[in-house]
């Protein structure tokens, strides 16, 4: 039944260049028959001349979120002149200034505690925070002009994930998880790995969507697993669980044979029974780090408490993206302190040090298991900091008017850089690309029209870009 | 090639005085001034296409481009788009930097009016715009324009059945099989497609069903009993349908329905904070459904409960919390932008109100006139401007919502007036205090800095014993003045709004953006809605008053049509209207909109009263229908049941099924209303839900629901829902199985079934077991099967097998779906 069901799903993705109806409301449909009587209804706008999605460069998204905000100047965008002119009084445009006064403020200039060096056949310059990134700049699809909205943590967090600072809209993994359906039944589609509460659960919600593509939620349960709520049971032998499963066969079916009527909606509920089953038994062992080699815990820097943590999560995402997951949001910035560095830049050490290595060897094993070819990678925060210093201390403050944001595999240019920040590094002044667009690009990558993707909710047709976007063809291949 | 001309030597601002004529005779009378023209018309063509197309294509044609949806009506991807200019006019007046509202935007001069909308544009871009239009504002995009853009809808929608009064319909006359109104409908419209009604369902189902939908809990076995030994079955039903009318519980599962379509819940998702007071307007609901207050009065109370006046202090609690339904939502408090802030917040309580009350979609109305339904932006507006005075935020980084103090006897009101002036003067007292602390310490770090070396002397050393006296002297008063704080906070508060007069009209914010300001809106309600009589906004109130007679007038054609379908819904399963909260154009029509407007019409006959609308609709044979396979007529005609020939399948909600566990465990905790977050919550991340009381009184936290809520189709908490998502998915059955609460449950049962007498042999356990969970006996095959799962171990191990089995039963099918 399985195996069946999951050609079926195969083969219904290899339409997914043909339109994109039939794979949403596959989508829609899988693992319930009545998810479709759901308050919203599909909506595709046809009526185009063309009436097609894209064709698709990946299948699915790895998204590193860097909450707190890593600056730019510190790690990707090198600016000398920021050293020439350390300590100087200047002007700037201060976006949470401008949010709260409309005008600009007297700000002091602060260079970069941090060495640049040139790396790879591109020479692009990377500073010493991210010396393992750096070895695989060739690879990186560099963003260097990115803008968003929002000020503060929380609305420029709501807008990175759903396109909105304020109204409760569907996550972007929610999107891609409606758009294109799961590739492994046994899985959900869209898994968040250790959300932190920043923003709370409406980073990974559905919103309106139809609550099966609500992202779900990946804790750590002990060192080596992690674990999704009610997954399995581990107060009883697996030879008793068995029993009481074939009891609840037989009595359901007994109720079932009771009833006047035959209801594909009981049918289904059975059905949905028989995917949990499967369910409990395959992805504890996606969930189960322990058979992954020494030298691949290494790699991710599993052995060396720093780096432990990212490494895990790294490694896990890997291991959903080949069992089929979607989307799949590796996030830094819970527990372990996050990159908001307001008065005390040098912590910025601390982070880059337990991402940099996990986050090297996770492009290095997608890449030597061919996965990076059809996976996008996407590396980046809510936004950027200053290249001043804030209140004249020692640290740096939000900044959504220009920021870095890397992507790597999936069919985005390696070894190509896009955007430009003004002298400082503080607004982007070329090739500036907005989160909408970032946003429209990466469902453009997966087959997905962003303006095509939509959902018919309260009197009309929402996207994930509002009525924003534009794909960013220069930077995809 | 006018502007030609103007570039080549006249200084542009002499433009105004030629005049178009002027300059035409001008051109082409001398040689001389052709060729400079050409000279020209290459150097602004090359102005335009290195500097300006650039910018515009980079910063502007995002949102501003034919293809996008342009923002504010205006394109700027050819010259015919800013020459006819967006809602605000012209962009470009050609030659005249001071009138060109283009530039008036990307100066950032005028704080309502700044574009692009996420930064200044760079200086000398700027300036490279001055001088584009100073010169004439070349532009070769002309013949490239795409289509037109397509207008509002709304005069022909004003036509759409909705929007037209409710007609007392003439009731079909029926064969005498039923009289109850609802059936004459239902079966004259079976009648003349062909299909023959199922009979009634049986005594235990009816029964079932009608616990589960008035009430939200299970029949106990002794009702089911003494229903089966009923002599005549109509007369016990028609007993049991007004015990439960009556019944406690019967508003807790009406207040619960109506709790989804006002996006009920006690927390926002942005840092989980908590709103502490949201519970009275859960109180409130489930008072008001139990003792039918009238729908209408209901409808005022939540809108505008603050400015209606009160006889009694508690009718003024009632009024005061209904008011919470303004301020639920979940606000991002911290944005910012507070001047977007504030219209995202009144966007909310529109959007909210427009769907919950009238069953339209006001929220599209934002940005631009309705796409589909007669609501033009001027309306949107003009409920904004009513709004704006309701005020529901206190600003700061992360602004704060509004809780207003609760009336209180003389006496009480008097005892926490004394406690606030008390801890007011106790903190400037602190605060003084504090400030002499630091002036101390400042000085002595000056004298240490300045002399180090001189030794302490015995001044010194009493300066250091001062400032210890007085650090002691501070820790006693911050201990009391937090005592002071922990009472004054113990005063009876409502989450609500303020009204805060003087009344403003709020002006177009065109595209919904408040930095882009068009004409201001007089306050007003909806336009395309007549009442019999005309309600004014008053020069010198906001007019939420007046909104909220507005909406509940029995005249409203929307309201009582919105309402009584909702009724409808929650015990039928689907609407008349099947999309609940859209009654607009692209929305459902009805099913039956004749039994529709009937209903309606009671509705307000009644006075409003939502009990005699739920009796009409359980009492109906419509309602009382066994769910049969559908012969040929009905499977060709009817497969979905849209008119009713059979009864529906009803599955539990999440809340009945937590409920139903709780009920059956024997653990419930059947108390009705108050105050339930545990003390000290601040957040709700990571919230433990441990109480046994019934799942409305769970906080309903965004962050963290209580088990089960999620997988089982729980209402989306950030807008109003109108009808459940209704799924079937592996993380439900995956609830049912590994989630610890309802191990607990099952553990819990199987405790009670041996405790309760039920020891011995196995069979005595089943027999219990199917009792309590589903109030009727096992089959002789069912009891088969349980007494299977027994067999192969020792009698030692059978408590063990008996919590399985009732673990089995709680995830079993009956457990859920009702027959």
């Amino acid at each position: 039944m399985l195996d069946r069901k999951f050609l079926n799903r195969r083969q219904l993705l290899r339409q997914s260049a043909c339109g994109f109806g039939s794979i949403a409301s596959a989508a829609l449909l899988s693992g319930s028959s009545l998810a479709a009587a759901a308050s919203g209804s599909i909506s595709v706008r046809s009526g185009d001349a063309d009436g097609m999605h894209p064709l698709p460069k990946a299948k699915r998204i790895i998204f590193l979120f860097m909450f707190g905000g890593v600056s730019q100047v510190d790690s990707f965008d090198y600016k000398p002149l920021l050293a020439k002119r350390h300590g100087e009084i200047r002007t700037f445009d201060d976006a949470r200034q401008r949010a709260k006064t409309g005008g600009a403020t007297e700000q002091q200039i602060m260079q970069s505690p941090w060495k640049f060096k040139r790396y790879g056949q591109s020479g692009r310059w990377v500073s010493e925070l991210f010396p393992g990134m750096a070895e695989h700049i060739d690879d990186l699809c560099m963003l260097q002009a990115m803008r968003t909205e929002g000020v503060a943590h929380g609305p420029a967090t709501l807008f990175l994930h759903c396109g909105s600072t304020n109204m409760v809209r569907p996550s972007i993994g929610s999107w891609v998880y409606y758009g294109l359906g799961n590739e492994n039944e046994n899985l959900p589609g869209f898994v968040s790995i250790a959300p932190s509460n920043i923003a709370g659960a409406r980073k990974y919600g559905a919103a309106f969507l139809p609550p099966k593509f609500q992202g779900t939620r990946l804790v750590s349960r002990s060192a080596e697993r992690f674990s999704i709520d009610d997954l399995t049971r581990d107060d009883l032998p697996m030879s008793a669980i068995e029993r009481q499963m074939e009891l609840l066969q037989r009595l359901n079916r007994q109720q079932i044979d009771q009833r006047e009527s035959a209801s594909p909606e009981l049918e289904a509920a059975i059905e949905s029974q028989e995917l949990a089953w499967r369910m409990q038994q395959i992805a504890p062992e996606v969930l189960d780090l322990s058979s992954e080699s020494e030298a691949t815990l290494r790699m991710y820097g599993i052995d060396d408490p720093k780096t432990k943590s990212y490494g895990q999560k790294c490694l896990m995402a890997r291991r959903m993206c080949e069992a089929g997951v979607r989307f799949i949001e590796v996030n830094y910035g819970g527990d372990e302190g996050n990159w908001d560095q307001h008065s005390n830049l040098p912590q910025h050490a601390d982070h880059a040090r337990a991402v940099d290595r996990p986050i090297a060897a996770l492009l290095k094993d997608l890449k030597q298991r061919g996965l990076l070819d059809d996976t996008i990678v996407w590396w980046g925060g809510e936004f950027g900091r200053t290249p001043y210093s804030e209140g004249k201390g020692t640290g740096r403050d939000h900044n959504p008017g220009g920021f870095t944001v890397w992507l790597a595999g999936g069919g985005f240019k390696p070894g190509f850089t896009f955007g430009e920040t003004d002298e400082f590094g503080f607004q982007g002044i070329r090739n500036r690309v907005h989160m909408h667009d970032l946003h429209a690009t990466l469902l453009h990558q997966l087959g997905l029209d962003h303006k095509r993707l939509t959902y018919h909710h309260a009197g009309r047709d929402f996207r994930l870009t509002d009525v924003h976007g534009r794909v960013v063809h220069e930077v995809v291949g | 090639m006018v502007f030609g001309f103007m570039n080549s030597h006249i200084p542009s601002l002499r433009f105004e005085h030629f005049g178009l004529a002027a300059v035409l005779v001008l051109l082409g009378t001398t040689q001389a001034v052709a060729q400079s023209e050409k000279a020209g018309e290459i150097a602004r063509s090359d102005h335009f296409e290195k500097k300006i197309r650039p910018a515009l294509v980079e910063y502007c044609l995002d949102c501003h481009a034919n293809d996008t949806e342009a923002n504010g009506g205006l394109l700027l991807d050819s010259k015919s788009g800013w020459e006819t200019g967006g809602d605000s006019g012209p962009a470009i007046l050609p030659g005249d930097i001071g009138g060109s509202r283009l530039l008036t935007a990307i100066r950032y001069n005028d704080r309502n009016f700044q574009m692009p909308p996420d930064g200044k544009l760079p200086e000398e871009v700027i300036a490279d715009f001055e001088t584009w239009v100073a010169e004439g504002a070349f532009d070769p995009r002309v013949g490239m324009e795409g289509p037109v853009h397509e207008k509002s809808k709304g005069d022909d929608s004003q036509s759409h059945w909705a929007y037209q009064p409710i007609r007392v319909p003439s009731v079909p006359i029926g064969n005498g099989e039923s009289d109850s109104v609802v059936d004459a409908f239902i079966n004259d419209r079976l009648r003349s497609l062909g299909i023959a009604a199922a009979s009634p369902a049986s005594r235990y189902d009816q029964v079932r069903r009608l616990f589960f939908d008035l009430t939200g809990l299970p029949p106990n076995a002794e009702v089911i009993d003494e229903v089966n030994r009923a002599a005549d079955f109509d007369v016990a039903y028609l007993n049991l349908v007004d015990r439960l009318l009556a019944s406690p519980y019967y508003g807790e599962a009406f207040a619960r329905r109506w709790m989804d379509v006002a996006r009920y819940a006690e927390s926002v998702t942005l840092r989980g904070l908590v709103f502490k007071e949201a519970w009275r307007y859960r109180d409130y609901l489930v008072a008001a459904f139990s003792e039918d207050r009238p729908f209408d009065l209901m409808i005022r109370e939540q809108v505008a409960g603050d400015l209606m006046q009160a006889e009694t202090s508690q009718q003024r609690w009632q009024q005061l919390a209904a008011t919470t339904f303004l301020a639920m939502g979940d606000t991002n408090f911290e944005k910012q932008d507070k001047q977007q802030l504030e219209m995202d917040f009144i966007d909310e309580q529109l959007d909210v109100l427009g769907q919950a009350f009238l069953g339209q979609t006001l929220g599209c109305a934002r940005c631009h006139d309705h796409k589909f339904d007669p609501i033009p932006t001027k309306d949107y507006y003009a409920l904004a401007g009513v709004f704006r005075s309701a005020v529901a935020l206190r600003h700061s980084n992360v602004s704060n919502w509004v809780e207003q103090p609760l009336p209180l006897s003389p006496e009480e009101e008097q005892a926490y007036a004394e406690l606030e002036s008390r801890l007011k003067q106790l903190s400037s007292e602190l605060a003084a205090k504090k400030k002499v602390a630091a002036s101390m310490a400042a000085k002595r770090k000056k004298e240490i800095a300045a002399g180090a070396q001189s030794d302490k002397d015995s001044q010194g050393n009493a300066a250091a014993d001062d400032e210890e006296a007085l650090a002691a002297e501070l820790k006693t008063l911050e201990s009391q003045q937090q005592t002071l704080q922990q009472q004054v906070e113990l005063r009876p508060k409502v989450l609500s709004v303020s009204e805060e007069l003087p009344p403003h009209n709020v002006a177009i914010h065109v595209r919904g953006d408040v930095h882009n300001l068009g004409e201001v809106v007089p306050r007003g309600f909806l336009t395309a809605v007549r009442l019999g009589r005309s309600i004014q906004v008053p020069e010198h109130a906001s007019g939420r008053l007046e909104f909220a007679a507005w909406l509940s007038a029995d005249d409203n054609p929307l309201t009582a049509r919105v309402a009584a379908n909702r009724f409808w819904l929650w015990l039928m399963g689907q609407g008349i209207v099947d999309t609940p909260n859209n009654f607009g154009t692209s929305g459902s029509a009805p099913s039956h909109p004749e039994l529709l407007d009937w209903l309606a019409a009671e509705l307000i006959r009644s006075g409003w009263s939502s009990k005699h609308v739920v009796r009409l609709i359980v009492l109906s044979d419509a309602y009382r229908r066994r769910i049969l396979e559908p012969d040929e007529v009905a499977a060709k005609l009817d497969p979905e049941n849209r008119y009713y020939w059979r009864g529906q399948l009803r599955r539990l909600t999440a809340e009945e099924l937590r409920d139903t566990m709780l009920v059956a465990s024997g653990e419930m905790e059947l108390a009705v209303g108050g105050s339930t977050m545990k003390q000290g919550t601040k957040s709700d991340f990571g919230y433990q839900h441990t109480s046994q009381r019934r799942t409305i009184y769970q906080p309903v936290f965004r962050n963290a629901l209580p088990d089960l809520l999620d997988a089982f189709d729980f209402a989306t908490t950030g807008f109003s829902t109108g009808s459940r998502a209704r799924t079937t998915v592996a993380t439900q059955p995956l609830a049912l199985m590994n989630n610890a609460w309802v191990h607990a449950r099952a553990a819990a049962l199987a405790s009670k079934l041996m405790a309760n007498g039920s020891e011995g042999p196995p069979p005595a356990w089943v027999r219990a077991a199917y009792q309590t969970c589903f109030q009727r006996e096992p089959t002789a095959a069912e009891l088969e099967v349980c007494l299977e799962f027994f067999e192969f171990d020792q009698v030692s191990q059978h408590p063990m097998h008996l919590e399985r089995l009732v673990h089995s039963l709680l995830a079993s099918i009956d457990f859920r779906y009702l027959r």
